[in-house]
């Protein structure tokens, strides 16, 4: 489904001493079947942007389209059939997860929407996201940090949602781990054409995964932009305080430093330490 | 400083114990860091550390004291720890009051209450935030609180249990460096458990569990075997294994890409 924002302001707590406008107009669309990083500093808006999807909140002005469904200030009237097609990761796992067992935890949103999941079936969406079947009779305040990210990821992927929110999906997860849940959001986004949103701050990540990134900045939206386009702006880097992935910082440093220019084509670790040797022999 | 003999831990109504056999010593001022896959042990390994669990079997001796029901209050006063879900430790219902709770528990004078939470809370990037309810910051900022209310005490240990999954890069790296700094200034030993390999780094010692046991205890730079425990190398420290690999005199692993160069160019120029 597309996704766009015509110019989206939200105040939390408005009308209040503690009021907070956390975005400032923004405008941007996402394109059906693509995968979006969002990117910005502590505190920049992300995580109030990508709630205003599946209408957890509402634009104080402007509107947002997901597919058909239009929210604006007065909500959606359809928002449980919006909420089924737009599934939803938090920042904080725990902030989901509230049902006796696992079991419980992933039938919870099927049930709620009328639809069956067979065992095998949450047998598979268990493997898919690395946890071990002993884990669907435990209670999900017995688990692990990383153990309930990987239910409260699981029991949104159980709906088959056609557009996947994530709010930090992979923070907490051991590098393994990591690498298996990304690649998964990628082939389901290949081979399911599903729309992916994800919120991260790493930013290699960023690079092996998206196709298109978002910069919040005091909850200011810059961009859209393609990675390796974003990456190369100095000036956007600067004001918004990002970092580069570590393979185009140690890039830029070689070639500052030394004066070594080599060009970054997706190499890996290995085969940049045999051109840097290569580059090495020869001076 | 701290030291587990033999601890073995298991919970209620589980099959398998969550850890096994642990033996382990960390001395005054040392930064340690602690590894491994989730669901490993770790979180379970720090919540020994200032008695929110009890081992099933072995002891465990904080500065020299048995941890025990009678010592656990004031092991507690030295041991400060910040939990991997920071929303377990907050207490005010501002930010302010959260940092101050924390030290009028510890006894603080009034008067240098306001100053050590107003820098505490500078140090972490917080600071016009103090009326602000902790339960309405963002995800990172709730994190930054934590640290910035267990600083505020000035513990002699300060165990942290992924306490940067979510800061931004340019935020994770201040609070390394703060670290690095306050730990030369006051001697704290610090226990960080991470998943970020490039973070661990900066520790002097890795200490990687694997399934409730220890697998690993020693210096990252032995980091070969670290795909062993299903840790994979960030991009920084593969190239620099395969320099290394290659010939390259690598004398010590890099913090940030800097450092690497910086070894690239040492050993050209005196080629
Ligand atoms: N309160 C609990 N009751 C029962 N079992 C638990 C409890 N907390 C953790 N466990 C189990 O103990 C094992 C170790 O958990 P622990 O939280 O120490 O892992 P961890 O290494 O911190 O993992 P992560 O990286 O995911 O945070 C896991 O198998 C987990 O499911
Ligand atoms: N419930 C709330 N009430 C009031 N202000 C809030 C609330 N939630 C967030 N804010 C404020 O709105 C701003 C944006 O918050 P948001 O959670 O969107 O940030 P973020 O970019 O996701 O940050 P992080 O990377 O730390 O998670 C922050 O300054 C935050 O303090
Ligand atoms: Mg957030
Ligand atoms: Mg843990």
């Amino acid at each position: 489904m597309d996704i766009s924002f015509n110019q989206v302001s939200f105040t939390y707590q408005k009308g209040t001493p503690f009021e907070h406008h956390a975005l400032h107009n923004v405008s941007t669309s996402i394109s059906s079947g693509t995968m979006t990083a969002v990117i910005g500093q502590t505190g920049s808006g992300k995580s109030t942007f990508i709630q205003h999807v599946n209408g957890l909140y509402y634009p104080t002005e402007g509107s947002v389209e997901v597919g058909d469904f239009t929210i604006t200030q007065d909500g959606l009237k359809s928002i449980k059939k919006l909420r089924q097609q737009v599934g939803m990761v938090f920042q904080y796992p725990e902030h989901q997860l509230f049902e006796e067992n696992v079991r419980q935890e992933l039938l919870f949103g099927p049930r709620n929407f009328g639809l069956e999941v067979s065992d095998s079936r949450l047998n598979e969406i268990f493997n898919m996201v690395g946890l071990p079947n002993e884990v669907l009779e435990k209670s999900p305040f017995e688990l692990s940090g990383g153990q309930k990210r990987r239910v409260a990821i699981a029991s949104v992927l159980v709906l088959e949602p056609k557009v996947l929110i994530l709010d930090e999906p992979t923070a907490g997860l051991d590098p393994a781990g990591k690498q298996q849940i990304m690649n998964l959001f990628k082939s389901l986004q290949v081979e399911k054409q599903m729309t992916v949103v994800w919120i991260t701050h790493d930013m290699t990540e960023v690079l092996t995964y998206a196709d298109n990134v978002i910069v919040f900045h005091e909850g200011k939206l810059m961009g859209p932009a393609a990675p390796k386009a974003l990456f190369r702006n100095k000036e956007l880097l600067a004001q918004t305080s990002l970092n580069k992935p570590s393979v185009l910082k140690f890039l830029d440093e070689l070639k500052d430093q030394i004066g070594v220019s080599i060009n970054y084509n997706d190499q890996s670790a290995i085969e940049l330490a045999d051109e840097i040797i290569k580059v090495g022999e020869k001076s | 400083m701290i030291e587990f003999n033999d601890v073995s831990y298991h919970y209620p109504n589980q099959s398998d114990y969550a850890l096994k056999h642990i033996n382990f010593s960390i001395h005054e001022g040392e930064w340690v860091a602690i590894l491994g896959r989730n669901g490993s042990g770790k979180s379970t390994l720090a919540k020994h550390m200032n008695g929110l669990l009890t081992p099933t079997y072995g002891d465990i001796r904080i500065n020299g004291l048995e941890l025990n029901e009678e010592s656990v209050w004031d092991i507690r006063r030295h041991v400060g720890m910040v939990f991997q879900n920071p929303e377990n430790q907050f207490v005010g219902t501002s930010v302010i009051d959260d940092v101050v709770f924390g030290l009028e528990n510890i006894g603080l004078p009034r008067e240098q209450m306001k100053e050590r939470a107003d820098e505490s809370l500078r140090l972490l990037g917080l600071p016009d935030m103090h009326l602000t309810e902790p339960f309405h910051l963002s995800g990172g900022q709730k994190q930054r609180l934590a640290i910035a209310g267990i600083l505020a005490m000035r513990p002699n240990v300060i165990v942290l249990d992924e306490a940067t999954t979510m800061l931004d890069p340019t935020g994770k790296l201040q609070l390394l460096e703060t670290i690095q700094q306050i730990r030369k200034q006051q001697h704290i030993t610090t226990v960080m458990i991470t998943h970020d390999v490039q973070e661990a780094a900066w520790a002097d010692r890795v200490i990687i569990l694997n399934d409730g046991e220890i697998g690993f205890n020693g210096s990252l730079s032995q980091s070969e075997r670290i795909k062993e425990f299903g840790l994979e190398l960030p991009f920084l420290l593969e190239l620099t294994v395969a320099l290394k690999e290659r010939g390259y005199p690598i004398k010590y692993l890099p913090k940030n890409e800097e450092e690497l160069v910086n070894q690239i160019w040492t050993y050209h120029s005196t080629k």
